[in-house]
Protein backbone atom coordinates (compact mmCIF):
# COMPACT_ATOMS: atom_id res chain seq x y z
CA UNK A 1 0.00 0.00 0.00
CA UNK A 2 0.99 3.43 -0.83
CA UNK A 3 2.16 5.34 1.86
CA UNK A 4 2.13 9.18 0.41
CA UNK A 5 -1.10 10.25 -1.48
CA UNK A 6 -1.76 13.09 -3.46
CA UNK A 7 -5.15 14.99 -3.86
CA UNK A 8 -6.46 17.66 -5.70
CA UNK A 9 -7.16 20.46 -3.70
CA UNK A 10 -10.89 21.47 -4.01
CA UNK A 11 -10.68 25.14 -2.23
CA UNK A 12 -8.80 27.99 -2.83
CA UNK A 13 -6.45 29.55 -0.28
CA UNK A 14 -8.62 32.46 0.44
CA UNK A 15 -11.57 29.58 1.34
CA UNK A 16 -9.47 29.09 4.71
CA UNK A 17 -12.27 27.56 7.02
CA UNK A 18 -13.19 25.01 3.69
CA UNK A 19 -9.50 24.10 3.60
CA UNK A 20 -9.24 23.49 7.05
CA UNK A 21 -12.78 21.39 6.96
CA UNK A 22 -11.46 19.30 4.29
CA UNK A 23 -7.95 18.66 5.61
CA UNK A 24 -9.56 17.77 9.26
CA UNK A 25 -11.81 15.07 6.89
CA UNK A 26 -8.82 14.03 5.64
CA UNK A 27 -7.38 13.33 9.26
CA UNK A 28 -10.15 11.81 9.93
CA UNK A 29 -10.49 9.43 7.13
CA UNK A 30 -6.18 8.85 8.29
CA UNK A 31 -4.47 10.93 5.57
CA UNK A 32 -2.33 13.42 7.58
CA UNK A 33 -1.24 16.58 5.64
CA UNK A 34 2.20 16.56 4.79
CA UNK A 35 2.94 19.22 1.79
CA UNK A 36 -0.10 21.04 0.78
CA UNK A 37 -0.37 22.86 -3.19
CA UNK A 38 3.51 22.61 -3.45
CA UNK A 39 2.89 21.49 -7.32
CA UNK A 40 0.10 23.39 -8.27
CA UNK A 41 -2.87 22.82 -6.62
CA UNK A 42 -1.99 19.27 -4.90
CA UNK A 43 -1.96 18.30 -1.62
CA UNK A 44 0.35 15.01 -0.62
CA UNK A 45 -0.93 12.94 2.62
CA UNK A 46 0.47 10.54 4.51
CA UNK A 47 -1.50 7.41 5.59
CA UNK A 48 -2.13 6.49 9.16
CA UNK A 49 -4.27 5.59 11.12
CA UNK A 50 -7.42 8.28 11.57
CA UNK A 51 -6.99 10.92 13.34
CA UNK A 52 -8.73 14.23 15.30
CA UNK A 53 -6.64 16.89 14.05
CA UNK A 54 -7.25 20.99 14.01
CA UNK A 55 -5.75 22.69 10.87
CA UNK A 56 -5.92 26.06 10.80
CA UNK A 57 -4.63 28.43 8.42
CA UNK A 58 -2.76 31.71 9.41
CA UNK A 59 -1.91 34.48 7.57
CA UNK A 60 1.94 34.90 6.91
CA UNK A 61 4.30 37.51 7.85
CA UNK A 62 6.51 35.82 4.90
CA UNK A 63 7.10 33.07 2.77
CA UNK A 64 8.47 30.78 5.79
CA UNK A 65 7.76 31.04 9.32
CA UNK A 66 11.14 31.67 11.46
CA UNK A 67 12.13 29.41 13.59
CA UNK A 68 11.43 31.88 16.64
CA UNK A 69 7.88 32.10 15.15
CA UNK A 70 7.26 28.02 14.77
CA UNK A 71 9.07 27.61 18.25
CA UNK A 72 6.03 30.07 19.68
CA UNK A 73 3.12 28.83 18.16
CA UNK A 74 4.43 24.76 19.58
CA UNK A 75 4.56 26.23 23.34
CA UNK A 76 1.27 26.85 22.68
CA UNK A 77 0.54 23.30 21.66
CA UNK A 78 -0.05 24.01 17.67
CA UNK A 79 2.70 22.59 15.33
CA UNK A 80 3.63 23.76 11.77
CA UNK A 81 3.03 21.80 9.42
CA UNK A 82 3.41 23.25 5.97
CA UNK A 83 2.62 26.41 3.83
CA UNK A 84 0.71 27.05 1.66
CA UNK A 85 1.61 26.37 -2.05
CA UNK A 86 2.93 28.50 -5.00
CA UNK A 87 3.50 31.85 -2.93
CA UNK A 88 2.97 31.31 0.67
CA UNK A 89 -0.12 33.33 1.97
CA UNK A 90 -0.84 30.96 4.53
CA UNK A 91 1.25 28.79 6.71
CA UNK A 92 -1.09 25.68 7.88
CA UNK A 93 -0.51 24.95 11.96
CA UNK A 94 -2.17 21.79 13.63
CA UNK A 95 -3.25 20.34 17.06
CA UNK A 96 -4.29 17.10 17.99
CA UNK A 97 -5.09 18.11 21.54
CA UNK A 98 -8.62 19.34 21.83
CA UNK A 99 -7.46 21.43 24.85
CA UNK A 100 -5.25 23.51 23.23
CA UNK A 101 -6.83 26.97 22.95
CA UNK A 102 -7.58 28.23 19.35
CA UNK A 103 -5.08 30.13 17.29
CA UNK A 104 -7.40 33.18 16.85
CA UNK A 105 -9.30 34.80 18.64
CA UNK A 106 -9.54 38.23 17.86
CA UNK A 107 -10.95 39.09 14.32
CA UNK A 108 -9.71 42.50 14.86
CA UNK A 109 -6.43 41.29 15.18
CA UNK A 110 -6.79 38.85 12.37
CA UNK A 111 -7.44 41.45 10.12
CA UNK A 112 -3.96 43.09 10.89
CA UNK A 113 -2.59 39.88 10.26
CA UNK A 114 -3.65 39.63 6.91
CA UNK A 115 -2.22 42.80 5.94
CA UNK A 116 1.61 41.60 4.62
CA UNK A 117 -0.65 38.91 2.83
CA UNK A 118 -2.77 41.99 1.05
CA UNK A 119 0.08 44.06 0.17
CA UNK A 120 1.85 40.50 -1.72
CA UNK A 121 -1.59 39.67 -3.47
CA UNK A 122 -1.48 43.46 -4.51
CA UNK A 123 2.18 43.26 -5.48
CA UNK A 124 1.59 40.41 -7.30
CA UNK A 125 -1.82 41.59 -9.13
CA UNK A 126 1.18 44.56 -10.55
CA UNK A 127 3.62 42.05 -11.85
CA UNK A 128 0.64 40.00 -13.48
CA UNK A 129 -0.27 43.45 -15.04
CA UNK A 130 3.01 44.04 -16.78
CA UNK A 131 3.33 40.67 -17.26
CA UNK A 132 0.19 40.69 -19.41
CA UNK A 133 0.90 44.08 -20.94
CA UNK A 134 4.73 43.95 -22.06
CA UNK A 135 3.45 41.05 -24.78
CA UNK A 136 0.51 43.12 -25.81
CA UNK A 137 2.58 45.74 -26.33
CA UNK A 138 5.53 43.90 -28.19
CA UNK A 139 2.62 42.13 -30.03
CA UNK A 140 1.25 45.94 -31.41
CA UNK A 141 4.27 46.88 -32.36
CA UNK A 142 6.39 44.21 -33.48
CA UNK A 143 3.18 41.71 -34.92
CA UNK A 144 4.99 41.27 -38.17
CA UNK A 145 8.57 40.50 -36.79
CA UNK A 146 6.88 38.15 -34.43
CA UNK A 147 5.30 36.55 -38.17
CA UNK A 148 8.74 36.36 -39.67
CA UNK A 149 10.36 34.80 -37.00
CA UNK A 150 7.50 32.41 -36.46
CA UNK A 151 6.77 33.61 -32.33
CA UNK A 152 3.40 33.95 -33.12
CA UNK A 153 2.37 30.64 -31.06
CA UNK A 154 4.59 31.35 -28.41
CA UNK A 155 3.35 34.74 -28.50
CA UNK A 156 0.00 33.76 -28.10
CA UNK A 157 0.87 31.16 -25.53
CA UNK A 158 2.41 33.27 -23.42
CA UNK A 159 -0.46 36.05 -23.84
CA UNK A 160 -2.67 33.43 -22.96
CA UNK A 161 -1.26 32.49 -19.32
CA UNK A 162 -0.46 35.96 -18.95
CA UNK A 163 -4.26 36.76 -19.02
CA UNK A 164 -5.23 33.77 -17.10
CA UNK A 165 -2.53 35.14 -14.39
CA UNK A 166 -3.25 38.25 -14.18
CA UNK A 167 -7.45 36.80 -13.86
CA UNK A 168 -5.70 34.62 -11.03
CA UNK A 169 -4.11 37.39 -8.90
CA UNK A 170 -7.20 39.66 -9.74
CA UNK A 171 -9.21 37.15 -8.21
CA UNK A 172 -7.09 36.08 -5.45
CA UNK A 173 -6.24 39.84 -4.75
CA UNK A 174 -10.59 40.18 -4.16
CA UNK A 175 -10.73 37.41 -2.19
CA UNK A 176 -8.11 37.87 0.30
CA UNK A 177 -9.53 41.38 0.35
CA UNK A 178 -12.95 39.56 0.87
CA UNK A 179 -11.82 37.80 3.52
CA UNK A 180 -10.72 41.23 5.25
CA UNK A 181 -14.40 41.54 5.76
CA UNK A 182 -15.22 38.78 6.66
CA UNK A 183 -13.25 38.89 9.51
CA UNK A 184 -14.45 42.46 10.10
CA UNK A 185 -18.25 41.74 10.07
CA UNK A 186 -17.97 38.05 10.13
CA UNK A 187 -19.54 37.69 6.59
CA UNK A 188 -19.48 34.55 4.57
CA UNK A 189 -17.15 34.98 1.03
CA UNK A 190 -19.60 34.27 -1.64
CA UNK A 191 -17.15 31.34 -3.77
CA UNK A 192 -18.47 30.67 -6.99
CA UNK A 193 -18.23 27.27 -8.70
CA UNK A 194 -16.79 29.19 -11.75
CA UNK A 195 -13.53 29.54 -10.18
CA UNK A 196 -12.75 26.06 -9.64
CA UNK A 197 -13.46 25.45 -13.55
CA UNK A 198 -10.82 28.62 -14.14
CA UNK A 199 -8.12 27.25 -12.00
CA UNK A 200 -8.00 23.76 -13.59
CA UNK A 201 -8.03 25.65 -16.64
CA UNK A 202 -5.04 27.26 -15.38
CA UNK A 203 -3.31 24.52 -14.17
CA UNK A 204 -3.49 22.76 -17.14
CA UNK A 205 -2.17 25.07 -19.12
CA UNK A 206 1.02 25.70 -16.77
CA UNK A 207 1.93 22.54 -17.32
CA UNK A 208 1.05 21.89 -20.65
CA UNK A 209 2.94 25.78 -22.02
CA UNK A 210 6.20 24.27 -20.40
CA UNK A 211 6.50 21.74 -23.32
CA UNK A 212 5.20 23.81 -25.85
CA UNK A 213 7.44 25.90 -24.66
CA UNK A 214 10.60 23.79 -25.15
CA UNK A 215 9.29 22.47 -28.22
CA UNK A 216 9.91 25.82 -29.70
CA UNK A 217 13.38 26.53 -28.02
CA UNK A 218 14.31 22.96 -29.80
CA UNK A 219 13.44 23.82 -32.72
CA UNK A 220 15.15 27.18 -33.25
CA UNK A 221 17.80 27.14 -35.67
CA UNK A 222 21.15 26.51 -34.90
CA UNK A 223 24.31 29.44 -34.90
CA UNK A 224 26.91 28.34 -37.11
CA UNK A 225 30.25 30.31 -36.13
CA UNK A 226 31.63 32.70 -39.02
CA UNK A 227 34.75 30.58 -39.31
CA UNK A 228 33.02 27.50 -40.26
CA UNK A 229 31.13 29.64 -42.99
CA UNK A 230 31.50 27.84 -46.62
CA UNK A 231 31.30 31.51 -48.21
CA UNK A 232 32.60 34.73 -47.87
CA UNK A 233 29.98 36.94 -46.51
CA UNK A 234 28.82 39.86 -48.98
CA UNK A 235 27.76 42.27 -46.01
CA UNK A 236 30.94 41.36 -43.64
CA UNK A 237 32.75 44.07 -42.36
CA UNK A 238 35.81 42.62 -44.56
CA UNK A 239 33.83 42.70 -47.99
CA UNK A 240 32.62 46.05 -46.94
CA UNK A 241 35.89 47.81 -46.02
CA UNK A 242 38.49 45.89 -48.22
CA UNK A 243 41.29 48.72 -47.20
CA UNK A 244 40.61 48.47 -43.60
CA UNK A 245 42.56 45.91 -41.52
CA UNK A 246 39.59 44.49 -39.29
CA UNK A 247 40.79 42.24 -36.41
CA UNK A 248 37.67 40.02 -35.45
CA UNK A 249 37.06 38.16 -32.50
CA UNK A 250 36.18 34.75 -33.89
CA UNK A 251 35.19 32.96 -31.34
CA UNK A 252 32.35 35.83 -31.00
CA UNK A 253 31.18 36.03 -34.57
CA UNK A 254 28.40 34.12 -35.98
CA UNK A 255 26.01 33.55 -38.70
CA UNK A 256 22.78 31.67 -38.60
CA UNK A 257 20.07 31.14 -41.72
CA UNK A 258 16.82 29.83 -42.28
CA UNK A 259 14.02 30.65 -43.44
CA UNK A 260 10.19 30.93 -42.56
CA UNK A 261 7.02 30.62 -44.84
CA UNK A 262 6.74 34.33 -45.35
CA UNK A 263 10.56 35.11 -45.12
CA UNK A 264 12.21 32.59 -47.50
CA UNK A 265 15.81 33.49 -45.97
CA UNK A 266 16.84 35.07 -42.95
CA UNK A 267 19.97 36.29 -42.04
CA UNK A 268 21.44 37.07 -38.67
CA UNK A 269 25.06 37.80 -38.76
CA UNK A 270 26.93 39.52 -36.10
CA UNK A 271 30.62 40.60 -35.83
CA UNK A 272 33.03 41.83 -33.01
CA UNK A 273 36.32 43.38 -33.32
CA UNK A 274 38.15 46.55 -34.28
CA UNK A 275 38.94 48.04 -37.12
CA UNK A 276 41.46 50.44 -38.51
CA UNK A 277 41.82 52.49 -41.75
CA UNK A 278 45.01 53.74 -43.17
CA UNK A 279 45.96 56.73 -40.97
CA UNK A 280 43.20 56.61 -38.49
CA UNK A 281 42.69 54.93 -35.08
CA UNK A 282 41.31 51.72 -34.47
CA UNK A 283 37.99 51.51 -33.40
CA UNK A 284 36.45 48.32 -31.36
CA UNK A 285 33.05 47.71 -32.96
CA UNK A 286 30.33 45.09 -32.41
CA UNK A 287 28.34 45.22 -36.20
CA UNK A 288 25.37 42.95 -36.63
CA UNK A 289 23.02 42.82 -39.88
CA UNK A 290 19.56 40.89 -39.49
CA UNK A 291 18.77 40.52 -43.60
CA UNK A 292 15.23 38.96 -44.31
CA UNK A 293 14.63 37.94 -48.04
CA UNK A 294 10.39 38.43 -47.62
CA UNK A 295 7.89 36.47 -50.12
CA UNK A 296 6.46 40.12 -51.32
CA UNK A 297 8.04 43.44 -51.23
CA UNK A 298 5.16 44.95 -49.54
CA UNK A 299 5.89 43.04 -46.00
CA UNK A 300 9.33 43.62 -46.76
CA UNK A 301 8.55 47.35 -46.52
CA UNK A 302 6.31 46.97 -44.12
CA UNK A 303 8.98 45.16 -41.94
CA UNK A 304 11.45 47.66 -42.43
CA UNK A 305 9.08 50.61 -41.27
CA UNK A 306 7.78 48.38 -38.23
CA UNK A 307 11.39 48.12 -37.12
CA UNK A 308 12.22 52.11 -37.64
CA UNK A 309 8.72 52.51 -35.87
CA UNK A 310 9.86 50.82 -32.66
CA UNK A 311 13.74 52.23 -33.13
CA UNK A 312 12.29 55.60 -33.31
CA UNK A 313 9.80 54.99 -30.05
CA UNK A 314 12.71 55.50 -27.90
CA UNK A 315 13.18 59.25 -26.44
CA UNK A 316 16.55 58.44 -26.74
CA UNK A 317 17.58 57.72 -30.30
CA UNK A 318 17.81 60.78 -33.05
CA UNK A 319 17.17 59.98 -36.61
CA UNK A 320 20.05 60.52 -39.09
CA UNK A 321 19.81 61.69 -42.66
CA UNK A 322 21.40 59.43 -44.85
CA UNK A 323 21.30 59.50 -48.43
CA UNK A 324 21.85 55.99 -51.04
CA UNK A 325 21.15 55.39 -54.46
CA UNK A 326 18.88 52.02 -55.31
CA UNK A 327 17.34 51.22 -52.26
CA UNK A 328 13.57 51.69 -51.94
CA UNK A 329 13.85 52.80 -48.42
CA UNK A 330 16.65 53.75 -46.21
CA UNK A 331 16.79 55.41 -42.59
CA UNK A 332 19.03 55.59 -39.80
CA UNK A 333 19.42 56.40 -36.36
CA UNK A 334 22.06 56.81 -33.73
CA UNK A 335 20.53 55.35 -30.22
CA UNK A 336 22.73 55.87 -27.14
CA UNK A 337 23.21 52.52 -24.81
CA UNK A 338 21.20 52.72 -21.94
CA UNK A 339 22.65 50.11 -19.95
CA UNK A 340 26.53 51.30 -21.29
CA UNK A 341 27.05 54.70 -20.86
CA UNK A 342 29.72 56.36 -23.57
CA UNK A 343 28.15 53.63 -26.19
CA UNK A 344 25.98 54.08 -29.40
CA UNK A 345 24.23 52.11 -31.34
CA UNK A 346 23.57 52.96 -35.05
CA UNK A 347 21.66 51.44 -36.91
CA UNK A 348 20.50 51.71 -40.73
CA UNK A 349 17.02 50.25 -42.23
CA UNK A 350 17.35 49.50 -45.91
CA UNK A 351 14.58 48.22 -48.22
CA UNK A 352 14.97 47.45 -51.62
CA UNK A 353 12.02 45.05 -53.21
CA UNK A 354 12.08 42.29 -51.04
CA UNK A 355 15.02 42.41 -49.38
CA UNK A 356 15.59 44.25 -45.71
CA UNK A 357 18.53 44.98 -44.36
CA UNK A 358 18.83 46.09 -40.96
CA UNK A 359 22.71 46.90 -39.64
CA UNK A 360 23.30 47.83 -36.66
CA UNK A 361 26.74 49.24 -35.10
CA UNK A 362 27.74 49.64 -31.54
CA UNK A 363 31.02 51.71 -31.11
CA UNK A 364 32.00 53.84 -28.31
CA UNK A 365 31.96 56.90 -30.25
CA UNK A 366 29.10 58.88 -31.93
CA UNK A 367 30.93 58.86 -35.51
CA UNK A 368 31.32 55.88 -37.52
CA UNK A 369 34.34 53.98 -38.92
CA UNK A 370 33.30 56.09 -42.06
CA UNK A 371 30.81 58.20 -43.04
CA UNK A 372 27.02 57.42 -42.82
CA UNK A 373 25.88 57.49 -46.53
CA UNK A 374 29.37 55.91 -47.57
CA UNK A 375 28.59 52.54 -45.27
CA UNK A 376 24.62 52.30 -45.80
CA UNK A 377 25.32 52.61 -49.93
CA UNK A 378 27.86 49.72 -49.17
CA UNK A 379 25.11 47.96 -47.70
CA UNK A 380 22.86 48.78 -50.41
CA UNK A 381 25.63 47.43 -52.73
CA UNK A 382 25.44 44.00 -51.19
CA UNK A 383 22.06 43.42 -52.27
CA UNK A 384 20.85 41.72 -55.28
CA UNK A 385 17.18 41.33 -55.40
CA UNK A 386 15.49 37.88 -55.97
CA UNK A 387 18.91 36.47 -56.41
CA UNK A 388 20.25 34.09 -53.27
CA UNK A 389 21.19 35.42 -50.54
CA UNK A 390 24.40 36.90 -50.14
CA UNK A 391 26.69 34.32 -48.77
CA UNK A 392 24.81 31.74 -51.50
CA UNK B 1 -9.10 47.28 11.40
CA UNK B 2 -9.31 51.11 10.98
CA UNK B 3 -5.73 51.96 9.35
CA UNK B 4 -5.02 53.87 12.55
CA UNK B 5 -4.96 50.86 14.65
CA UNK B 6 -3.23 51.61 17.68
CA UNK B 7 -4.69 54.98 18.20
CA UNK B 8 -7.20 52.54 19.78
CA UNK B 9 -6.05 49.52 21.47
CA UNK B 10 -8.57 46.45 20.94
CA UNK B 11 -9.66 44.53 23.92
CA UNK B 12 -6.67 41.90 23.49
CA UNK B 13 -3.96 44.71 23.00
CA UNK B 14 -5.17 46.86 25.85
CA UNK B 15 -4.73 42.88 27.99
CA UNK B 16 -1.53 42.43 27.13
CA UNK B 17 -0.08 45.76 27.93
CA UNK B 18 -1.97 45.83 31.29
CA UNK B 19 0.02 42.09 31.81
CA UNK B 20 3.37 43.20 30.75
CA UNK B 21 2.50 46.17 32.80
CA UNK B 22 3.06 44.23 36.09
CA UNK B 23 6.11 42.99 34.86
CA UNK B 24 8.16 41.33 32.02
CA UNK B 25 6.55 37.48 30.46
CA UNK B 26 7.07 35.53 27.99
CA UNK B 27 3.78 34.62 25.25
CA UNK B 28 2.84 31.91 27.70
CA UNK B 29 2.56 33.86 30.45
CA UNK B 30 0.66 36.56 28.55
CA UNK B 31 -1.65 34.30 27.70
CA UNK B 32 -2.11 32.35 31.45
CA UNK B 33 -2.14 35.94 33.20
CA UNK B 34 -4.61 37.29 30.53
CA UNK B 35 -7.17 34.50 31.35
CA UNK B 36 -6.49 34.29 35.19
CA UNK B 37 -7.00 37.79 35.03
CA UNK B 38 -10.04 37.86 33.56
CA UNK B 39 -11.30 34.41 34.40
CA UNK B 40 -11.76 33.07 31.18
CA UNK B 41 -13.76 35.87 29.74
CA UNK B 42 -11.24 36.89 27.63
CA UNK B 43 -8.57 34.25 26.45
CA UNK B 44 -5.91 34.78 23.41
CA UNK B 45 -4.84 32.54 20.78
CA UNK B 46 -1.42 32.04 19.89
CA UNK B 47 -1.75 33.30 16.35
CA UNK B 48 -3.95 36.69 17.58
CA UNK B 49 -0.84 37.20 20.56
CA UNK B 50 1.87 36.89 18.05
CA UNK B 51 0.55 38.98 15.84
CA UNK B 52 0.03 41.63 18.72
CA UNK B 53 3.53 41.46 20.43
CA UNK B 54 4.60 41.23 16.76
CA UNK B 55 2.93 45.01 16.16
CA UNK B 56 3.64 46.48 19.71
CA UNK B 57 7.58 45.58 19.27
CA UNK B 58 7.48 47.36 15.45
CA UNK B 59 5.35 50.33 17.22
CA UNK B 60 8.08 50.22 19.90
CA UNK B 61 5.38 49.73 23.19
CA UNK B 62 7.40 46.44 24.06
CA UNK B 63 11.10 45.18 23.86
CA UNK B 64 12.50 41.72 23.76
CA UNK B 65 14.58 41.25 27.15
CA UNK B 66 15.84 38.16 27.00
CA UNK B 67 15.60 34.52 24.39
CA UNK B 68 15.83 31.02 26.75
CA UNK B 69 15.78 28.72 24.61
CA UNK B 70 12.27 28.67 22.54
CA UNK B 71 10.90 31.08 25.57
CA UNK B 72 10.91 35.02 24.48
CA UNK B 73 10.47 37.79 27.32
CA UNK B 74 8.90 40.81 26.73
CA UNK B 75 8.83 43.72 28.95
CA UNK B 76 6.37 47.22 28.11
CA UNK B 77 8.90 50.27 27.28
CA UNK B 78 7.80 54.07 28.12
CA UNK B 79 6.07 54.48 25.26
CA UNK B 80 4.00 51.41 25.58
CA UNK B 81 3.39 52.38 29.21
CA UNK B 82 1.71 56.12 27.80
CA UNK B 83 0.07 54.65 25.35
CA UNK B 84 -1.62 51.63 28.29
CA UNK B 85 -2.24 55.06 30.48
CA UNK B 86 -3.86 56.97 27.88
CA UNK B 87 -6.33 53.94 26.79
CA UNK B 88 -7.13 53.70 30.74
CA UNK B 89 -8.10 56.74 30.72
CA UNK B 90 -10.06 56.95 27.58
CA UNK B 91 -12.14 53.77 29.01
CA UNK B 92 -12.41 55.47 32.51
CA UNK B 93 -13.69 58.51 31.38
CA UNK B 94 -16.19 55.91 29.43
CA UNK B 95 -17.20 54.69 32.45
CA UNK B 96 -17.93 57.70 34.23
CA UNK B 97 -20.01 59.02 31.06
CA UNK B 98 -22.09 55.77 31.49
CA UNK B 99 -22.59 56.20 35.29
CA UNK B 100 -23.26 59.93 35.27
CA UNK B 101 -27.07 61.19 35.79
CA UNK B 102 -28.63 62.02 32.65
CA UNK B 103 -29.50 66.12 32.90
CA UNK B 104 -32.32 67.08 31.16
CA UNK B 105 -30.96 70.09 28.25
Amino acid sequence: MRKCIHRLIPYPCYETDSVQSWLECMAANGLILQIYGILANIATFERNTPQTIRYRLIPSQRDLPTVSEQQFYTGFGWKYVTTYGRLGYFHIYACSDPSVPEMETDPQIQVLALRPVICRTMRLFFIALLTFCVPLYWMRHHILQGLVHELWLLQSLFLLWSAMFLIDRTIVMLRIWGLRRRFTHASPLRYRKMEQGFYLGYSALVFSIIPLMLLCICTAPKDTRLRDAAEPIAFASSELYPEAIIRLDENNCHIEEYSTPIAVQIIDYSEIGSITFPETDSVTFEYSIDYYRMVHPQLAQRLAQERAASISANPQSTEMPVEVTGSDLAMAYLDPSWYTPGRYDTVVIIQKDNIVLIASVYTYSRVLPTSLNEFAQALVDTITPGKEAPNG
Amino acid sequence: MPKKAMEILTESMFYVLMALSKGPMCGIDIAAWITQKTKGRVQLGPATLYTILGKFEKEQYIAETEVEGRKRTYRITSRGADAYQAELERLRACIADADRKEVSL
